[in-house]
């Protein structure tokens, strides 16, 4: 019997890293029920290269509001990643 | 009346609804999308937005506008969607009793709509589509 917990996290993208992954969500599983940004962050970098996360000046929105690399998400938050704005 | 809109923004409708008869000045700001860029011609701009964190955020500015200056109406709409050339992009206005108050309040709102808000643009040109580079989003 498998008893490797796993959480699913559902990543908002808009812009140009929407267009870079011809989706507006990434759906990705992580084995813990919690991970922090910043972990967040490494991880996609390694499974997303093409979306140059390391090259962009990004923050996240974790329920609408920016949030530091410290905080912890998990699989109710609302997670977008936020690429440089230009609005105006 | 703070939101985003795929629909044209008429600055007549705007001057209507904030229109207020105890009121002696009314200052707006509207961004429009301009006809060229550094490079050269551009044809027009498509607009992308977390629409419910930008409504979000309009609303805290709305709030930070009406606590620090005496006021009577605000109102802060963004465009989505594609913007042709010469269309209303956003527009910021504010009516208070005197013109003082509406000139600080305005500026206040369009600087945070523009440094705050998670907005996106991308020109369409004679050379194709482009995004234009932004800024890091301040909280």
């Amino acid at each position: 019997m498998n008893l490797t917990e796993y959480t699913t996290l559902k990543i908002r993208l808009f812009g140009i890293l929407r267009e870079k992954m011809d989706s507006d969500n990434l759906i990705i599983s992580i084995h813990n029920t919690s991970i922090s940004l910043k972990e967040l962050r490494k991880y996609l970098e390694e499974l997303y290269p093409s979306l140059g996360l390391n090259e962009i000046n990004i923050v996240f929105a974790v329920n609408k509001v920016i949030r530091n690399d410290y905080m912890n998400v998990k699989s109710s938050d609302e997670i977008a990643i936020i690429p440089p704005i230009s609005g105006g | 009346m703070i939101s985003t809109t795929k629909d044209t923004i008429y600055q007549t409708k705007i001057f209507d609804q904030i229109k207020d008869d105890s009121c002696g000045a009314i200052v707006s700001f509207t961004g429009l999308v301009r006809d060229h860029n550094s490079k050269g011609k551009v044809e027009g701009i498509f607009y992308e937005a977390y629409d419910e964190m930008v409504e979000e955020i309009l609303r805290n500015i709305e709030k930070e506008v009406f606590k620090n200056w005496n006021i009577k109406k605000f109102i802060a709409v963004h465009r989505t969607g594609y913007v042709q050339v010469g269309e209303i992009s956003v527009i910021v206005a504010v009516t208070s009793e005197h013109r003082k108050e509406a000139f600080e309040a305005c500026s206040y709102g369009i600087e945070n709509i523009k440094k705050r808000c998670p907005i996106w643009k991308k020109e369409k040109t004679q050379f194709g589509n482009e995004w234009i580079e932004g800024v890091k989003i301040s909280e």
